[in-house]
């Protein structure tokens, strides 16, 4: 499996609703804005580490992994920090 | 001619006079005469030549010189126009968030209906605007960016299908234009809700939910109350302007439903939605 290391930059704007559950993305470069559903308190904790890999990621958001792969394009294109085998 | 619909000022340059005639049926003391008063929007409904003016005659909508939409059978022209009108706003005005929704206020708190598929907005709108409630828009809600505020539009609402007999059966005093049958929606007709001088008395007021009605036949009305973020969801979906406004429409989105409450209700007696969203929202 990659290890591939991913993290959020600074060019997205967090909304994180006080009912506790979900998060919108919003990329202010692309100006897409992404929905991710569960626990808001995992997101959180999520999106401030510094960098997380697809299984911390897909165990964080609880969806499988090809969701998790297009969630992962999708938010964090070009934004890989390591690779390897 | 020119119509104040409220927000906005419309110039109708020339239109058929079946056209003129609706617009004054429907907008009354709204329209004038003057000449010189600055329009936010000079529109115009032509035939594109003498052949179709004669020969299954077709009708265009214009905004200035360029027309938004093909050219449409003559006998739709009523809601070529009122649709025309209705994006003459959604695609230019980026000062406000714009949502595809009815917005009814009650007791100066604003109900937002955003205009999902099988919602029976527009049945819901005309009930509500009959019944007591002031119809702030049937089509789009026109949400101020700083105080989250919604301001009042003075349209008549578009019925279709079953719902023009329905409302005319509930409320026979109505007043109708004539029926456009098979355009894109199926047969429309517009009903005029509020004088221009009872529309006078409106001003902006504060949302206090977003609801999302479905009809069904048999449901029993109940109220479910839906997370913040799917009513986030929902409104960036059916908001005209989101994309343009970009991180404004995020975070205008995100203080409204921090400050209102989002609710789905299945329904299938719009007095029901009356009496539930009265007393939900003491109205």
């Amino acid at each position: 499996m990659s290890n591939n290391k991913y993290y959020l930059e600074s060019n997205f704007t967090k909304y994180y609703p006080t009912d506790g559950y979900g998060v919108a993305i919003y990329n202010t470069d692309s100006r897409d804005t992404t929905f991710f559903e569960g626990p808001n308190d995992k997101l959180k904790k999520l999106f401030e580490l510094e960098h997380f890999d697809l299984p911390t990621f897909q165990g964080l958001i609880s969806c499988d992994l090809k969701n998790a792969t297009q969630l992962i394009n999708k938010l964090l294109l070009h934004k890989i920090v390591s690779k390897g085998e | 001619m020119l119509i104040d619909v409220g927000q906005y000022l419309f110039r109708v340059d020339s239109a058929p006079p079946i056209v003129k005639n609706n617009l004054k049926l429907m907008y009354g003391d709204a329209i004038t005469n003057s000449s010189t008063a600055p329009a936010d929007f000079t529109i115009s409904l032509k035939h594109d030549s003498l052949l179709r003016k004669f020969l299954k005659p077709q009708v265009t909508f214009y905004l200035g010189s360029n027309s938004p939409f093909k050219p449409l059978p003559a006998s739709q022209s009523y809601p070529v126009m009122e649709w025309g009108m209705n994006w003459c706003i959604a695609a230019t005005d980026f000062n406000r968030l714009i949502v595809h929704a009815a917005v009814l206020v009650k007791n100066n708190k604003a109900i937002v209906f955003p205009a999902t598929p099988g919602s029976g907005k527009s049945t819901l709108s005309a009930y509500f605007a009959l019944s007591g409630w002031k119809l702030y828009s049937d089509e789009m809600a026109i949400i101020d960016l700083d105080t989250l505020q919604v301001k009042p539009l003075f349209r008549p609402v578009c019925l279709k299908n079953e719902s023009i007999s329905l409302v005319k059966q509930w409320f026979p005093q109505s007043i109708f234009t004539g029926t456009a049958k098979d355009t894109q929606k199926g047969d429309v007709a517009h009903l005029k809700i509020n004088s221009f001088a009872e529309y006078k008395t409106f001003s902006p007021v504060n949302i206090v939910a977003i609801v999302f009605p479905k009809y069904q036949k048999d449901a029993k009305t109940e109220p479910y109350k839906i997370n913040k973020i799917a009513g986030f969801q929902k409104l960036a979906a059916n908001s005209f302007n989101y994309n343009i406004l970009g991180s404004t429409a995020f975070n205008t989105i995100q203080r409204l439903v921090e400050r209102t409450q989002q609710v789905e209700i299945n329904y299938n007696d719009l007095s029901d939605v009356d009496d539930l969203l009265t007393s939900e929202f003491t109205l």
